[in-house]
């Protein structure tokens, strides 16, 4: 599809069918991952976790649950999470890095037809969880930042049109 | 553009023409901006500003001796203010790979930059120029214009961890 085309038909998809995306689909994603600006050249200190583990996320579900009170899955149960994590120590610079890999996955899953959302929320209780956490066995000093749930939608794409302000010096 | 072409393409320009960039390019790259997606929808904890006066590029290409936008003729600056929940920089990020892909699909050249946000937050002077709205802070600026010379897209790796 055309990148102008792909920019305007992302969409944030919250409902996801049972079915794992497949392994072409998986790899193209990781590349465009790959492929996004990061300060410094710092790719080795990003790092990118693929969970398609149904016990870890019946774990996540728990300790969600737990922390919050909330039923609904934070990541909507979606069969394909990638977490993005880093060592960089400014969040400064960490939370960018993080932000471009992530918006080029979701431009790639949007192209490829896929339902994507860029989520942030359920970290905060999987962090509070050394046991949850040690799940996703990060490298010594990586921390995860957010993840991209990726899946075959169950519920309708509908692109919405943003504005943000701009003015012109 | 294909959009893996286009994600494949992008890479930091870091030498530009002495020619500005249409007004219908940097509308389609503003908008591009526009359609990131923003933590909690809050498009309005965002700004975009649009520089191409020529004076005022000169006088932040003269806080420093280095090179800090590469004499880009525009520069666009987001900036955002923080809910209390850290997602401006998440969000900032979006937009800004929004946009340089939208400029790569155009034929621009264009660059991610952060060097030159550390100094227009130092100086009280040229702040007070954007005239942003109280409570934003100035995240990453784009650099955008006609490429001067060859700049080859880079292979870089990330290491990934698959749990299944
Ligand atoms: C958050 C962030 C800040 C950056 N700041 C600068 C900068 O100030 N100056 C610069 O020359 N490049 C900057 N870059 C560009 C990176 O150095 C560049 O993306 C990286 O080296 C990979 O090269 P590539 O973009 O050509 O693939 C920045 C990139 C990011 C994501
Ligand atoms: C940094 C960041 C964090 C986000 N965190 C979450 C999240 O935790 N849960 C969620 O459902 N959506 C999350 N979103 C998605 C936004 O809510 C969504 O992009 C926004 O409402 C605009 O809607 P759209 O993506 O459909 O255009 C996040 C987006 C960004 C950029």
């Amino acid at each position: 599809m055309e990148t102008r085309d792909v920019i305007k038909k992302r969409n944030s998809i919250r409902k996801f069918k049972d079915e794992t995306i497949n392994k072409d689909e998986l790899s193209k994603l990781l590349e465009a991952a790959e492929c996004a600006s990061v300060g410094h050249g710092y790719y080795d200190k990003m790092h990118l976790t693929v969970v398609q583990n149904k016990e870890v996320f019946d774990k996540f579900n728990e300790v969600i649950k737990e922390d919050t009170g909330k039923e609904n899955s934070l990541f909507y149960n979606a069969p394909t999470l990638i977490v993005m994590s880093t060592n960089i120590e400014e969040d400064l610079l960490a939370g960018q890095c993080v932000g471009t890999m992530g918006e080029n996955m979701l431009l790639m899953a949007t192209d490829l037809n896929l339902g994507c959302v860029y989520i942030d929320t359920f970290l905060e209780s999987i962090k509070k969880d050394e046991n949850a956490l040690k799940l996703l066995d990060l490298p010594e000093g990586f921390r995860p930042i957010a993840a991209i749930a990726v899946g075959y939608m169950d519920m309708p794409s509908v692109p919405k049109n943003h504005k943000i302000e701009v003015n012109y010096i | 553009m294909e959009t893996l072409e286009a994600i494949k393409k992008r890479v930091s320009v870091r030498g530009y023409l002495d020619k500005q960039i249409t007004d219908a390019d940097l509308d389609k790259v503003l908008k591009a901006g526009m359609q990131a997606p923003i933590g909690r929808g809050k498009y309005y904890d965002m700004h975009i500003t649009v520089i191409q006066n020529k004076d005022f590029l000169e006088k932040i290409d003269n806080l420093t001796d280095r090179l800090i936008f590469y004499k880009a003729p525009t520069l666009i600056i987001v900036s955002a203010r923080d809910d209390g929940h850290g997602l401006d920089k998440e969000n900032s990020a979006c937009v800004m790979e929004n946009m340089t892909l939208a400029a790569t699909d155009l034929g621009l050249g264009s660059i991610y930059l952060n060097l030159v946000i550390g100094l227009i937050k130092d100086n009280k002077d040229i702040l007070k120029e954007l005239n942003l709205e109280e409570g934003f802070v100035p995240v990453a600026a784009l650099g955008i214009g006609y490429t001067d010379g060859e700049f080859e897209p880079k292979d870089h790796i990330i290491e990934v961890t698959y749990i299944k």
